[in-house]
């Protein structure tokens, strides 16, 4: 049990040691001087700080990731009887030919483009209401919101499953004292999916707020007044100053937002279980079902290694297409 | 400079937009105010209709008592287990990162631009990569079901080390360059000088680490199966079941009740330092 601890004390001492003796060496070999100078002492406290660092992150996160893509070319598994084998892409290619893939990633897509943009909105308007109070209530208001986000998912699952019970939830009750009839909510295949999306569109919006009340608090005031004497109308104030002046910050909230979002995985584990008919599958939950359940590791790596192909993509279009550096 | 538009706006239009915050933020923290109120209310495993109430009727401070006598575990032991469990990788976590940022940010050494550009990319690493792999990994260690697998794994990383570098950037560099002219070593200058100085950083980093261990629930899910290994937010899942689809096994006052324990620590946290929060998520999103 003690013993791995020597791999992370191994990874230390080699992070500290092996990188700088290289450069120093390659150094002092072009510029032909000997001795270790200021320059090079600098070097070898910089990667004294960072050794801890790249340490833990060679052994719990290099490392399984090179796995990872490695197993995602074999069959392994836990419970097949036979040696693991070397498939070449046989994984890749059975996933991409299994439409039940396709409709993970089906889901998936669906919950990304309903919250995220609607996300990017909402957090925008809320963040200009709040620019237009005194200081104290901005605060208050910027807590408030952000309050939600601090609680966790499964809190969230727990507070969901008994707000939208079918029989006499929360939600029943309001729909009955309205004088509408009761739903099946989670248990409707029509109901889950909407109902998932609408909790975020209330309740997941505290970075977003946070972050574009910053970056609309930062533009100078002149630009307003320009678009005032102008006789800009508020709509195209916002679309000709606001927008384009804050698009730092949509391309970040964008790309966390995007990042995020194709990993949605709590809601299915702890509220439907995928169901109901498997319109709240999520890629990441099929990832899980395949390694937890079928004990299938090489297709459930090569999902994995899928959905991080997808993510990182999408991230790079993301970056080239939004970024663009603003000057004000 | 003039920001914004704070005095360009009507009475009316403030008025109006702080209507439409208030109405927002009622939504947005209903559910959380149900969750309290019912924690406090006797439901049974089914209620009818006009049991529901807008506040708490009967004040029924049992359902905490009947979450802390549980008869699979004991919610004092997963409390513990949770703190344990998020405090000490998050203290080393802090102090690792902080290194690797101050690095990053004022030394001068071939190789920083790669690594700066390498903790930008492991942000788009899904976790279900890593996942499968570090799973097995627990078992070959020997470290399923033990604090091992729990602690040390996240014991330090990259993904805390963008926001210090980000901040260490700012502080001047003469600071450091006297120090190391009055014969300071790196240590000295980073412990004695950068960390005191880190001090804003140092407590955002800590509240978003802390909170974020303390909600994790996905990773001691998978490592431990033994009821004393389990931490509150694995307590609670075993309350609401996991996999099933629509079952609610139980009372629902306890398991609120439980919701409440599970989070008030970082609901008194962020109330009491959300300027803090507040500060450390616009360092990094925005220009300027």
């Amino acid at each position: 049990m003690v013993y791995p601890l020597w791999y992370l004390v191994g990874l230390v001492a080699f992070w500290c040691v092996v990188p700088f003796a290289v450069l120093a060496a390659f150094d002092r070999k072009r510029r032909g001087k000997r001795g270790l100078s200021t320059r090079h002492q600098q070097w070898f406290w910089a990667y004294v700080f960072l050794a801890a660092a790249l340490a833990w992150s060679t052994l719990f996160l290099f490392w399984p990731l090179a796995k990872a893509v490695h197993q995602s070319f074999s069959d392994f598994s836990l419970t097949s009887a036979t040696a693991t084998h070397w498939v070449g892409a046989a994984n890749y290619a059975r996933i991409l030919a299994d439409p039940f893939w396709w409709r993970t990633v089906l889901v998936t897509v669906v919950y990304v483009a309903f919250t995220l943009p609607a996300s990017i909105l909402i957090s925008m308007f809320l963040a200009i209401q709040i620019l237009k109070q005194p200081k104290p209530v901005q605060t208050f208001f910027k807590a408030a919101l952000y309050l939600p986000g601090v609680i966790s998912p499964v809190v969230a699952a727990a507070v969901m499953k008994w707000i939208f019970h079918s029989g006499d939830g929360f939600a029943n009750a309001m729909l009955q004292t309205l004088g509408l009839s009761a739903q099946n909510w989670f248990g409707d295949p029509a109901l889950a999916m909407p109902v998932l999306i609408v909790m975020t569109w209330i309740s997941a919006n505290g970075v977003g707020v946070i972050v574009y009340a910053a970056a609309i608090g930062n533009i100078p005031s002149t630009y307003y007044e320009v678009a005032t004497i102008d006789g800009a109308s508020a709509f195209r104030t916002f679309t000709s100053v606001t927008w384009p002046l804050v698009k730092p910050t949509t391309v970040f909230v964008t790309v966390t937002g995007l990042i995020a979002g194709f990993q949605v995985f709590a809601p299915a584990l702890l509220i439907t279980g995928g169901g109901p008919l498997q319109t709240t599958y999520f890629v990441n939950y099929h990832v899980y079902r395949t390694f937890y359940y079928q004990n299938d590791f090489g297709m459930a790596s090569a999902m994995a290694v899928l959905l991080m192909l997808l993510i990182v993509g999408i991230s790079i279009v993301n970056y080239r297409w939004l970024a663009t550096d603003v000057e004000y | 400079m003039a920001t914004y538009r704070q005095d360009r706006v009507s009475t009316l239009g403030r008025a109006g937009a702080f209507a439409i915050l208030l109405l927002y933020t009622a939504i947005s923290l209903l559910s959380l105010y149900l969750m309290l109120s019912s924690s406090l209310t006797h439901l049974g495993s089914s209620f009818s209709l006009s049991d529901l109430d807008w506040y708490p009727r009967d004040w029924a401070w049992d359902n905490y008592a009947g979450f802390f006598d549980l008869t699979h575990g004991s919610a004092w032991t997963w409390l513990r287990n949770s703190l344990l469990v998020a405090l000490v990788p998050t203290c080393c976590n802090l102090i690792f990162s902080a290194m690797a940022g101050y690095a990053l940010a004022k030394i001068d050494f071939p190789g920083r631009l790669f690594f700066f550009w390498l903790i930008i990319a492991v942000m788009a690493i899904p976790s279900f990569v890593t996942l499968i792999p570090l799973y097995q990994m627990m078992f070959s260690f020997g470290w399923f079901d033990t604090f091992f697998a729990l602690i040390v794994p996240r014991m330090a990383g990259l993904g805390g080390v963008f926001l210090f570098k980000q901040f260490m950037t700012t502080l001047p560099r003469e600071l450091m360059q006297a120090a190391r002219v009055d014969g300071a070593s790196e240590w000295t200058i980073f412990w004695r000088i950068v960390m005191p100085m880190a001090r804003p950083v140092l407590a955002v980093m800590f509240l978003l680490d802390f909170v974020g261990a303390w909600n994790d629930y996905f990773w001691p899910y998978l490592v431990t199966n033994s009821k004393d290994m389990m931490t509150l937010q694995v307590g609670l899942i075993s309350l609401i079941g996991v996999d099933q689809g629509f079952v609610f096994p139980m009372d629902y006052g306890i398991i609120m009740a439980g919701a409440v324990m599970v989070s008030l620590p970082v609901i008194i946290l962020f109330v009491v330092l959300q300027r803090f929060f507040i500060q450390g998520l616009t360092i990094g999103a925005v220009k300027g």
